[in-house]
């Protein structure tokens, strides 16, 4: 009877381990893969994101998923040439900016209509403009500083700032927030919300492609807006599917079968980084990994303890290992930073220091600090995130060899975030990634090393002030010529890696993954899929 | 039979005035503002204020529950913080998905499990009986997202037969919406291209979420059926000369069914419940998905809503399998 029973277990348990072999064998043996010149469905276009979009109305919305989707359907009135680090026309053809940055006129390209007939306009614009400040969520911080807008003609729409702020030209060439909207559609269905709830599944904008259908947490079906201004002339494609896939292996298995072209989530590649160099081998799927706009920074508080002392803090410099997190934790892909802006971006300044691990140097800094054995804690805050975990473990494994003790302590987002704010409780370390919402270099300077950033005004979470620093930001933002404000970031940032209020742990690189027959593809660290440009071949 | 179901009735009324105050005490003690949440990342402190005001988050904890019971009453359960629209609405929206889903489970359980337990009775100690128990071991004993990650691999990628995950094929667009069940609307509707596509794409969901409750039915039918078989009226019929169909199908099984009622109402309760890892491998966009997103993202209108709804899911299934005792059992009826 026993023997039966083994005899039978032992059989089930080779079916079912020849089953799973049978599946985990190499897409090329499988038979099924097609052939990488066949091209699948040519004229729908399949991207797959991870989530779905909570709202369509840019007003509200500016998470990545959501700008996947309604960047497809809106578009802003310059966009950001990735490449060449410059301001484009879009919607509108030209712009002048005045010197002291606080006024900015846009001159509208003529003939161009909304998908439900309406022209727009400079009246148009601003509505739109308006509607978002108004809303005050989401984007709109980033359009904190407008005092009104004018219409001077009807082509012609002009910015009014309440004090000068640069980076608005930037602000406006990302796809967050900044769209021209119909104002029929916002009139029309206006229930004292600015049509809000109706433009959460609705979109009425200029662009390419229009919303036929919405299966929530399925799939968003685009087709062609057959009035588009800029024609349809050259390769495109007829239909685009953004699909909701959430696992990671699906994703990949889609892209594999050639059942989707792209995974679409920029900001937060849906490859696992241990799994890259599987991906990028699997017939006909292309993988290309880009400068990124996030970095990952370990933050450290300068108002209080001794990681006041700018020599404990140099000393945590030296004693963190780059190499060892980007090669074993994010498997070499991701770069050491150098300085505070990415690489990449205008400004970073390729002359600033790219710091290793040198122990030795670490101790002497500790040791000039008058803390030769170390002997202090440091409480150190992590979000929910297992790569941040083992950095902050690896990190205090490091400072225990040096005498410092490290009390990690795991805490949700927001319950991190209220302790960080508390000035007189926030911890000594902290791990955040942090990503620019627009292409300008303020982005990462103003909200976390201006003085003005302190606490719940921005991210200046480790309290950190230098006057001289806050006067080269605060002037990069008050003039317009790019030349003199990048050496005003260059100054800055000289500042900034000899008192280190951070730890630049890496800058990300940014992981795009498609089939192959997807062309026209440019990517955009500031912006979203160029559903325009792209076609299959 | 009145007095059972007023009784059932009012014990949901009690049951959900429980549920939300402890779900509503509980989201209300974790110390996370979910309105920076909601604000996002960047966000200014005067967008954060402008949430809490649009939710409701700026009053005292007292008001807000007096807010949220008026809106229950309403049948109001707040505004999801992730949609940004009703939870009510949102519901309404992925419900029918996880409920089409678990029917289907129930139903696959039901159709294969029963007849392979009275199979495993009938051969009890042969090679049949073995093997079914092998198998609804291994049925109970697989994980559910190993299961349904397996079943991805042999079905779509090495077979080409079955989709991947979803509830329609891309680019095809749901049937009128009546039930919101995929596939008994595209029935109503008559159209036989999607009814073709809501079963391909539930069979694997289906098969994945329903294969542990089947080795459970399996396994209770088989020892129901054993001890069913073994009485004495059984004997007496066989010895009258009844054909054994009859004896087993008849006889026998109408007794032995008992325990499996109880048993597919519990699992069916569990399945609406613990669809989230089937949900979460297949892509189903169901109340799972959602509430796994809620608690992600700590959107408490929707994380109440949700328990409300398994609540009132749990004790409404109970009436249920009480009342089909009413109707197998005439001993109920007496008594």
């Amino acid at each position: 009877m026993r023997s039966k029973w083994f005899v039978l277990g032992i059989a089930l348990l080779v079916v079912s381990l020849l089953v799973a072999g049978c599946g985990a064998r190499k897409p090329a043996e499988s038979g099924g893969t097609p052939p990488a010149a066949q091209v699948k469905n040519p004229d729908r276009l399949v991207v797959l994101i991870g989530d779905d979009p909570g709202s369509l109305d840019p007003a509200e919305s500016m998470d990545p998923f959501t700008t996947a989707v309604y960047s497809a359907s809106y578009e802003t009135l310059v966009r950001y040439d990735a490449e060449k680090g410059e301001v484009k026309p879009l919607l509108a053809d030209s712009w002048s900016v005045s010197p002291d940055a606080t006024e900015y006129v846009f001159k509208l390209h003529p003939g161009i209509k909304f998908t439900d007939g309406t022209e727009l306009t400079a009246e148009a614009v601003k509505t739109s403009f308006d509607r978002l400040i108004q809303m005050n969520k989401g984007p709109a911080y980033m359009y904190a500083s407008v005092k009104k807008i004018e219409v001077v003609d009807p082509l012609t729409v002009k910015f009014v700032l309440k004090s000068p702020f640069a980076p608005f030209l930037y602000v406006l060439a990302q796809p967050a927030g900044g769209v021209a909207i119909s104002p029929k559609a916002i009139a029309e269905h206006d229930q004292g919300d600015r049509a809000s709830g109706w433009l959460r599944d609705h979109m009425v904008g200029t662009g390419p492609y229009v919303l036929d259908n919405w299966v929530r947490g399925q799939q968003i079906i685009l087709k062609q807006n057959p009035n588009y201004w800029r024609g349809w002339e050259g390769k495109h494609v007829k239909e685009i599917a953004i699909q909701v896939v959430k696992e990671q292996s699906s994703q990949r298995l889609l892209l594999e079968q050639g059942d989707a072209d792209i995974l679409g989530d920029m900001a937060a590649p849906r490859i696992p980084l241990s799994e890259f160099d599987k991906v990028s081998q699997l017939p006909g799927v292309k993988v290309t990994e880009y400068s990124g706009s996030s970095e990952l920074i370990i933050g450290i508080n300068c108002l209080r303890g001794p990681t006041k002392d700018v020599r404990v803090r140099k000393a945590l410099t030296y004693a963190l290992d780059y190499d060892g997190i980007i090669k074993s934790i994010y498997f070499g892909h991701a770069r050491p930073a150098q300085g505070p802006i990415p690489y990449g971006l205008w400004s970073h300044d390729a002359s600033l220091p790219v710091f290793k691990q040198d122990l030795e140097k670490a101790k002497q800094l500790l040791a000039e600090a008058g803390y030769p054995k170390g002997g202090f804690t440091l409480k150190f805050t992590v979000e929910p995130n297992e790569n941040y975990l083992k950095i902050a473990q690896a990190f205090a494994t490091t400072l225990a060899g040096l005498g410092i003790k490290v009390d990690i302590q795991q805490l949700p987002w927001a319950t991190e975030l209220a302790l960080l704010q508390d000035k007189d409780r926030a911890p000594e370390l902290y791990i955040t990634g942090w990503y620019g919402d627009y292409p300008d270099p303020d982005s990462y300077m103003y909200p976390l090393y201006h003085s003005a950033s302190w606490g719940a005004n921005g991210f200046n979470l480790g309290y950190y002030k230098n006057a001289e620093v806050d006067r080269y930001i605060g002037e990069a933002q008050g003039i317009s010529d790019q030349a003199r404000r990048t050496e005003l970031y260059q100054k800055a940032q000289k500042i900034l890696v000899e008192e280190v209020p951070v730890l630049w742990v890496l800058n990300q690189t940014a992981i795009v993954a498609m089939r192959d027959w997807v062309k026209g593809f440019h990517y955009n660290p500031f912006g979203s899929i160029p559903y325009y440009d792209i076609y299959k071949e | 039979m009145s007095g059972l179901v007023g009784r059932r009735l009012f014990l949901l009324g009690l049951v959900l005035a429980g549920m939300s105050v402890i779900t509503f005490a509980v989201s209300h003690l974790v110390p996370a503002d979910p309105a920076r949440l909601v604000a996002g990342v960047h966000a200014t402190a005067s967008q954060v204020e402008t949430v809490r005001r649009e939710y409701g988050l700026d009053l005292p904890v007292g008001a807000q529950y007096v807010r949220y019971v008026r809106g229950l009453l309403r049948g109001d359960l707040g505004k999801s913080l992730v949609t940004r629209r009703p939870v009510l609405q949102d519901l309404c929206e992925f419900f029918p998905a996880t409920l089409e889903l678990s029917l289907a489970a129930i139903a696959l359980c039901l159709l294969v499990g029963v007849p392979l337990g009275v199979m495993s009775a009938v051969y009890r100690e042969r090679w049949l009986d073995h093997l079914m128990r092998v198998v609804a071991l291994a049925g109970s004993s697989f994980p559910a997202f190993w299961l349904g990650l397996l079943l991805q691999m042999v079905f779509y990628r090495g077979l080409h037969v079955l989709p991947l995950g979803g509830r329609l094929d891309l680019f095809q667009s749901p049937p009128p919406r009546v039930t919101g069940m995929y596939l008994l609307d595209s029935l109503l509707a008559g159209d036989a291209g999607l009814v073709h596509s809501s079963l391909r794409h539930l069979a694997l969901p289906a098969l994945t979420l329903g294969m542990a409750a089947m080795a459970m039915i399996t396994r209770m039918t088989r020892s129901a059926m054993l001890d069913v078989l073994n009485r004495d009226y059984i004997r007496t019929a066989r010895a009258k000369g009844l054909p054994a169909r009859t004896v087993i199908f008849k006889h026998a099984l109408k007794n032995a069914l008992f325990p499996v009622i109880t048993l597919t109402g519990l699992e069916i309760g569990s399945l609406l419940g613990g669809s989230v890892l089937v949900e979460s491998v297949f892509d189903w966009p169901g109340v799972g998905l959602y509430a796994l997103k809620a608690v992600q993202s700590m959107d408490f209108p929707a994380i109440m809503g949700m328990t409300l709804l398994v609540s009132t899911c749990y004790v409404f299934i109970n009436l249920v399998v009480d009342l089909s005792y009413y109707f197998v059992d005439p001993r109920t009826r007496r008594a």
